[in-house]
């Protein structure tokens, strides 16, 4: 946790414009993303992104040479930039040698991140930005707050005021006149310009062309109007072909505004010229006279060589893992402190800016793995922000708290044992008499600010399944049930239940007593060293008696014993064996209650109503969500779907405890959707049921929230 | 239908979407005339056109002259002087005539090529923006009007066109807070006339 994030999270959190703004934005996002995707096979057509990416980033140091010389036989001016120093100073000596006093940029992420304008003004040359969210931005002096909207958290009457001042006539709070005026005001701007800058969305290596795109027209009147053209381009955006910037223009635009296609497409290629017969070119005519491209590496080349951030250089920038990004809708951009957000931006402000700047904002990723699925590269986006925690925790070292947890506690369950014992004690003091502790006093007090908290059980469950600690050698299948901290400590009720359940449906349920805790908190916070001891730990645990399956109720453990056990392991060869043998026979709750009662009808009460909150672990990382409604409706439920039913609770990560108020956002959005249905929410996660049950106790909710576990309690298969 | 309507028909269908005005002419005659409506309607003063080999757009210019209008044609101005001059109309100009290269009915997307950089001038600075299709140029998606852009360079005498805009629909913003509005920066109307020839 970085204490200049915390104050940025709580200032987005508490500033209602932007707060307003937002939800309204985020919610017209959400309907262009729905309109823009309907009936379009994102699955193709994202395989297809990732296949470009790919072919140009693998052979980049040849298309980058292709490129120059292509670019350079148009007539464009090529220079190469190792760092913002290097493209600055070449920018700002060309503006000099042609005594440019007057400039416009139109939108550029490249240009944010080495600070050019601010290079150019400090020299008092005039630049203005020209896309009228950022014209709004620098007006007011300030970070673009959305992608897709820079400017969203300022009100009309804000804008009014900037607009008056920069014009100098008093200018009434009207959107057309505002845009008129703007529009009226930049074309001028466009027309005096000595230069205009702008980026480029892709670079073609095979004619030297760059492709920019834009929905405003800016990009076209600072290419176009004035005398001279620079392009900052980053080396990530150069691809082979001219067929393959179609592959990225089928999403882009999709995933930035929920356009189908950007209004402007603009291949540049060489600057402008007239063709007089019989065949002599000549440089100028309507356009600019002159090109040039600086290619800025700034780190990028370095992101190339590793092997683990490579895949960031797919990126095309459009947006689309901010647009899905819980945290982002609750705070929006300024709060990353740096050009590049959200999860992806962790990535890219590390390689860019430093690592040391890049902690505070992987601080704030919940793990949720929206972004992951909206991308339309494929970048496993989450799956780089954990190297990256894992690189800043072997650099920088985890804080000592931390280190103290998953070295003294998470390791041996013992221990683990007496902690939650001390805890049980501590927070029966402050108990109410239903178990929920709603008031703990400073400094514990943010804890219960924003959700109620269960007691840790006096009972945790190993004491309570000793007895079951071995299968009873029936032949029925054998079922080892994989309990997790939370099932262990807080809802052992919960795991008892679904131990009598699976019973009762036929499985040989018996409770391996030397597991431990999964690993989880510790590989998510980047120690990898005390996750893989935890790996073996278990493992060890899970391959006696040698189950069919092993069961489990929380998602995020059955994420660690399924898929990271194998990455952790992946060194050794014989663990990494023995990880692959647990993998195979792990299944959620309900994936095998379906399995153990297939062929049953329903003996449940039919037609009641239930709404189901798909877990961010067990859609996303398991691929797993129509097993728990089949489940469901198979025992006689009606499920009353919720809005945005696979959006995350806001337990992830470590958000919740090193930004409640922040978790608390992100939840209040679920719960609304919870409410709006008006009926028991169900889930398939332990943590989720302590996020969803303490955010509705804490708003007075008559509502329930279960697990499935709970819910099916006390079925009995027909006979 | 064939194949080349049912091109049409999903041209003219995205390109609507989209916030184009798209109107289908079954001669070059009935496509002039209702340019010729269109610039009376809005009381246009002024009109820029772009470089253009088509006898079609050579025959709107003169049409257009003849009905008092200022006409500024892209291709005859080739020295330094004319070309600030045919800068300055376009800056000035009521209305920007194009010609598509190709359109691609996969999109609805107009693609406008050439070597100057006027042809982009006229196409976002003027209130009104025409783009004249002719309907054999209607491709299907966009590698094939790629293909289409690619034919048009490759020899010493005729390189690859400098500029390559793809134009899709009109241009809106939501910058300014609360309201989705129409005419960002470029035109406010954006017509496209697909003509039978």
């Amino acid at each position: 946790m970085s204490r200049n994030i915390s104050q940025q999270v709580t200032r987005a959190l508490s500033d209602q414009n932007l707060q307003t703004a937002l939800s309204r934005l985020v919610s017209l996002i959400k309907m262009g993303r729905q309109i823009a995707f309907a009936g379009v096979d994102f699955d193709g057509l994202s395989r297809e992104v990732r296949r470009v990416k790919e072919r140009a980033i693998d052979s980049l140091p040849m298309l980058a040479d292709e490129f120059k010389r292509q670019a350079t036989a148009s007539g464009a001016i090529v220079y190469e930039a190792k760092d913002a120093g290097e493209a600055n100073a070449y920018v700002l000596n060309l503006a000099r040698r042609k005594g440019i006093k007057r400039i416009v940029k139109s939108k550029s992420m490249l240009t944010e991140e080495i600070g050019l304008r601010e290079h150019l003004e400090r020299q008092a040359i005039e630049v203005t930005e020209t896309d009228i969210g950022e014209w709004i931005v620098q007006l007011a002096a300030e970070r673009p707050a959305h992608l897709v909207g820079p400017a969203i958290h300022k009100t009309i009457e804000q804008v009014a005021e900037l607009f008056s001042k920069a014009t100098g006539q008093k200018l009434d709070p009207e959107p057309q006149l505002l845009l008129d005026v703007a529009r009226n005001t930049l074309r001028q701007h466009y027309i005096d310009a000595q230069l205009g800058i702008s980026g480029a969305n892709m670079a073609i290596a095979e004619t030297g062309t760059l492709a920019i795109v834009t929905n405003e027209g800016n990009g076209c009147m600072v290419t176009t109007l004035p005398p001279v053209h620079v392009a900052v381009v980053g080396y990530e955006k150069i691809v082979a072909t001219w067929e393959d910037t179609v592959a990225i223009l089928r999403l882009l635009s999709r995933c930035t505004t929920g356009m189908k296609m950007p209004v402007y497409v603009s291949y540049i290629t060489g600057p402008s010229r007239i063709i007089a017969p019989p065949g002599t070119p000549t440089a100028g005519a309507t356009g600019p006279a002159e090109l040039h491209i600086v290619l800025v590496d700034n780190g990028r080349w370095r992101m190339w060589q590793s092997p683990d951030f490579r895949e960031a250089l797919y990126c095309i920038k459009c947006g689309a893992c901010l647009n899905v990004c819980p945290v982002f809708a609750s705070v929006a951009g300024q709060t990353y402190g740096y050009i590049y957000q959200g999860g992806i931006g962790a990535i890219l402000t590390a390689f860019h800016h430093g690592l040391d700047k890049a902690r505070g904002p992987t601080s704030l990723c919940l793990g949720c793995m929206a972004c992951k699925e909206a991308c339309p590269a494929r970048i496993d986006i989450p799956q780089l922000v954990l190297r990256l925690k894992a690189m800043i925790a072997d650099k920088k070292g985890l804080p000592l708290l931390d280190r103290f947890i998953y070295g003294t506690f998470l390791k041996h369950p013992q221990r683990l044992d007496s902690a939650a014992k001390a805890i049980y004690y501590l927070e029966k003091r402050f108990a109410e008499p239903d178990s929920m502790v709603r008031h703990l006093p400073r400094p514990l007090n943010k804890l219960t600010d924003t959700i109620s908290l269960p007691t840790v059980s006096s009972r945790p469950l190993r004491q309570r399944l000793s007895r079951l600690s071995r299968p009873s050698n029936t032949t029925q299948p054998k079922v080892a049930l994989f309990a997790g901290c939370i099932g262990n400590y807080i809802y052992p009720e919960t795991c008892e239940q679904a131990v009598i359940t699976l019973r009762k449906c036929g499985a040989d349920v018996y409770f391996p007593i030397d597991q431990g805790c999964c690993g989880a908190p510790a590989y998510f916070s980047g120690e990898t060293a005390a996750s893989l001891a935890l790996a073996e730990t278990n493992i060890t645990a899970l391959e006696e008696f040698s189950p069919d399956y092993i069961v489990t109720l929380c998602p995020g453990c059955a994420v660690m014993l399924k898929q990271k056990y194998l990455s952790l392991t992946s060194e050794n060869p014989s663990l990494n064996h023995r990880a692959q043998v647990v993998a195979d026979k792990v299944r959620d709750y309900s994936q095998l209650m379906l399995q153990l009662t297939t062929g049953t009808t329903p003996a449940m009460p039919a037609g009641q109503k239930v709404t189901y909150h798909d877990p961010c672990h067990l859609k996303r990382g398991l691929g797993i969500a129509n097993e728990p409604r089949e489940l469901l409706k198979r025992l006689g439920y009606e499920i009353v779907e919720m809005a945005d039913c696979d959006a995350c609770c806001g337990f992830g990560g470590r958000v919740v405890l090193d930004y409640p108020q922040l978790s608390a956002s992100v939840l209040k959005r679920k719960l609304d959707a919870i409410e709006a249905t008006g009926t028991t929410v169900v889930t398939s996660c332990l943590p989720c049921v302590l996020q969803l049950r303490g955010g509705l106790d804490k708003r007075h909710s008559p509502i329930k929230a279960l697990h499935i576990a709970d819910l099916v309690a006390g079925y009995s298969p027909p006979s | 239908m064939t194949l080349a309507a049912d091109r049409i028909e999903q041209f003219k269908s995205e390109a609507s979407r989209a916030g184009a005005k798209v109107q289908e002419f079954a001669s070059w005659s009935e496509a002039i005339d209702f340019v010729i409506a269109l610039a009376q309607q809005h009381s246009a003063t002024s009109v820029v056109i772009a470089n253009s080999s088509l006898a079609g757009l050579i025959m709107l210019a003169h049409r257009l002259m003849k009905e008092d209008l200022e006409v500024t044609r892209a291709e005859r101005c080739k020295s330094e002087s004319e070309q600030q001059q045919l800068r300055e109309a376009c800056v000035r100009a009521d209305i920007g005539i194009s010609e598509a290269t190709t359109a691609i009915a996969e999109t609805g997307t107009v693609v406008i090529a050439s070597n100057d950089g006027s042809s982009r001038l006229i196409a976002v600075l003027p209130r009104l923006h025409i783009t004249l299709v002719e309907c054999r140029n209607i491709v299907t998606v966009m590698e094939e009007a790629i293909l289409k852009i690619k034919s048009l360079g490759g020899t010493p005498n005729s390189p690859f066109p400098t500029y390559v805009t793809y134009i899709t629909g009109r241009n809106t913003t939501a910058d300014i807070p609360g309201a989705l509005l129409a005419r960002a920066q470029g035109p406010a109307e954006e017509h496209i006339l697909l003509v039978h020839s």
